[in-house]
């Protein structure tokens, strides 16, 4: 009896051994544990942004001035 | 007994196959790249962060680093110890965050940085002990003073940032007719708890209360930033504040440097030769080395500038270019590509369809890519004006994307045919954007300048810095299009802002037209002597786009003994401290870098005959004079 035991006593160890690692911080296969702290209160619920990420110097310059009259060589 | 065997082994083998796959994850991120973490939930704004993600990363270029860009959702147990340092950006607000990302970030002893959002998750968890081992905590979110108006445009915000006395006002626009604020206002306000611990490195003011908060707050390797200073950047703006706080982040410093450059813009077959001998004449007088932006092949396809006849000129054909190129050349100009035509097809990509008004490698009309959007399509055009530059006696080893802006495509082909860009660029949150903001999750574009030299950037490129800006003319009288002033006494501040990065750059463009004679009523040539005048006066050293790319010309001697032991001396452009010298295979010894165009060193041994030098520099750029030694 204690022999017919001894492989699923063995898994089952196994399975505690890996499951109580220090770095299995996920439940099931690469699941991560999210935070579940309440965020503070969000500003601005109703002001209606246009987000845009990066640059906003101004540089929408064109190459020609528009002189109406001019020859080119 | 064969049974108790058996048993014994499936074990070990599985404990074997299990501790392999642990060790194989730890190998696969052990190159210590640097860890960028960003929120991609799936939003609006989903994408967002991926874009803060890669404009970050470029930055990393400046300092020779590579990035792994991870979705912090993703994130795994043990990465940021992985890596040499980590930052995460806070883009969405409530972004969900792993235990696992929140347990490592508190207890790493590496550089840590985080940005804007989700602070509270960290500090306010009393799991993590993070008050009181780091000695501040997050308070509130912070945002408008007040809701817009038409009567009360601007209310005010955390919106000003001071550092190194320089007060950097965040950008914001209120557009009364749609209600919509195009700013990113919100602010994590955090508290110090043991002043011992942490410090507000850098603090921001609210112009409507008159409030005083931390901005950067620094406790030992863990750096906190109040916002994103990513988000509408410009040149006197907080985003300088990070490019120069990132040497001391990530412990790599750069001596105080400050260099300035300056571009001749949209040189095509019309130049008015006058104009450019004139700038010319004045750079050459005060020995100011400078760069023009040439545009091999002139189009006007719908005769919009010739009377309505259709015009086409090639670089061999065009007369007047020529001989401003060669005048400037032998006076301290030096030529760069600036597209094969700067215009797309024979329809106004946004303005005339003319060379140097339209874009080129990107449909501005519709904000997307062209219908023959692809790397052949690009590589094509972009071989056809190196064939015609080559072809005149130019080289055509530095790009710049017309209007600073191409496809992600595009922009794989113009790194993959030039060695280095002189620009700003635009970075995309796919190879084929999808830039409609309506629809969910949508594709984010994002423009960049830098005020240094990027080694690689997202697309690979090597980039040149272009930081100040270029001087524009209100003249809507004559020319509807140009309706705007940008003076040259705004690009004097944006270049004492440019001076808060330790080793930032003063580099702007002008366009030569504006010094034409139909145009003498605008003085603008008075205004470029005031701007290069003003931009020495601030202590900057002017140097040329070819001091920076890497190249050897010449040896002292060029012959020496095969036993080695001659002292040398290298010339060429673009040396760095810490750069290596080769004679064939072998090294040279006592290498000393006196300046970014002199080398001295000391040949090794080598066999009778040629062999070729090759000097390195410390980001892995080579440059080799063939045959450049004889060894006797």
């Amino acid at each position: 009896m204690t022999r017919f035991l001894a492989f699923p006593v063995l898994l089952l160890s196994l399975l505690v051994l890996i499951t109580s690692g220090p770095s299995l911080v996920t439940h099931g296969k690469d699941q991560p544990v999210f935070s579940t702290i309440p965020p503070p209160a969000k500003p601005d619920k109703d002001v209606k942004f246009n987000s845009a990420p990066g640059d906003t110097s101004p540089l929408m310059c064109k190459g020609h001035v528009d002189k109406k009259v001019r020859m080119y060589r | 007994m064969k049974k108790t065997l058996l048993i014994f082994a499936l074990v070990a083998g599985m404990l074997i196959a299990y501790v392999p796959q642990r060790t194989r994850t730890q190998a696969a991120t052990t190159a210590n790249p640097v860890l960028i973490l960003y929120d991609s939930t799936n939003t609006q704004y989903g994408k967002l962060g991926f874009m803060y993600a890669i404009m970050l990363s470029n930055l990393l270029g400046h300092f020779q680093l590579k990035a792994d860009l991870v979705p912090v959702e993703t994130y795994t147990s043990g990465q940021i110890n992985a890596h040499q340092a980590t930052f995460y950006l806070g883009a969405l607000y409530d972004n969900p965050l792993p235990v696992s990302f929140l347990s490592d970030a508190a207890q790493t002893t590496k550089p840590m940085v985080w940005f804007k959002y989700n602070f509270w998750k960290l500090t306010w968890d009393q799991t993590y002990n993070f008050p009181a081992t780091h000695g501040f905590t997050f308070l509130s979110l912070r945002g408008l003073n007040g809701t817009p108006s038409a009567s009360t445009p601007s209310p005010g915000f955390f919106d000003t940032i001071t550092y190194k006395n320089k007060a950097m006002m965040k950008y914001y626009a209120y557009d009364a007719a749609t209600n919509t604020v195009k700013a990113d206002p919100d602010f994590g306000l955090v508290q110090i708890t043991d002043a011992t611990k942490a410090t507000a490195t850098v603090s921001a003011k609210n112009s409507g209360t008159q409030e005083v908060a931390p901005y950067v707050v620094r406790s030992g390797n863990f750096w906190y930033f109040a916002d994103l200073p990513l988000s509408f950047i410009g040149p006197r703006d907080r985003y300088l504040a990070l490019c120069d706080l990132l040497h001391d982040i990530l412990g790599i410093n750069h001596a105080e440097q400050h260099r300035a450059m300056v571009r001749l813009e949209d040189v095509a077959a019309t130049v008015d030769p006058n104009a450019m001998t004139r700038l010319t004449n004045f750079l050459k007088s005060k020995n100011i080395k400078f760069s023009i932006a040439a545009i091999p092949f002139y189009r006007d396809p719908l005769g919009r500038y010739n009377s309505g006849v259709p015009m086409e000129v090639h670089l061999a054909q065009a007369t007047d270019l020529l001989n401003s190129l060669k005048y400037a050349k032998s006076r301290g100009g030096s030529v760069l590509m600036h597209g094969y035509t700067h215009q797309y097809n024979n329809v106004p990509n946004l303005h005339t369809a003319v060379s140097a008004d339209d874009f080129e490698f990107w449909y501005a009309t519709g904000n997307r890519p062209v219908a023959e959007d692809s790397f052949a399509w690009a590589a094509d055009r972009l071989s056809a004006g190196i064939a015609e530059l080559q072809g005149s006696g130019y080289e055509a080893d530095v790009f710049e994307a017309p209007h600073y802006q191409a496809s992600p495509k595009a922009y794989a082909a113009i790194n993959g045919l030039f060695q280095n860009t002189y620009q700003r660029v635009v970075y995309y949150t796919a190879e084929t954007p999808n830039l409609d903001p309506n629809i969910t999750n949508h594709d984010f574009s994002g423009g960049m300048f830098f005020p240094y030299v990027i080694s690689s950037d997202y697309y690979g490129q090597r980039v040149l810095p272009e930081n100040l800006g270029n001087i524009e003319y209100d003249i809507c009288n004559i020319d509807p299009t140009s309706c705007f002033n940008y003076t040259w006494q705004d690009l004097l501040t944006n270049a004492q802002y440019g001076l808060v990065v330790r080793d930032g750059f003063g580099s702007f463009f002008f366009h030569p037209f504006w010094v034409e004679q139909d145009l003498s009523f605008l003085n603008a040539y008075n205004d470029f002597v005031n701007l290069v005048n003003g931009i020495t006066q601030l202590g900057y050293t002017w140097v040329g786009m070819r001091d920076l790319i890497l190249g050897v010309t010449k040896l002292s001697p060029n012959s020496g003994s095969k036993s080695g032991g001659t002292n040398v001396t290298i010339e060429g452009t673009g040396f760095e401290a810490g750069a290596t010298v080769m004679f064939g295979n072998a090294s040279a010894t006592n290498v000393v870098v006196v300046s970014s165009a002199k080398i001295t060193c000391r040949t090794p041994a080598g066999a009778p005959g040629d062999v070729d030098v090759k000097v390195t520099n410390t980001d892995g750029r080579t440059a080799m004079l063939p045959a450049g030694y004889k060894y006797k």
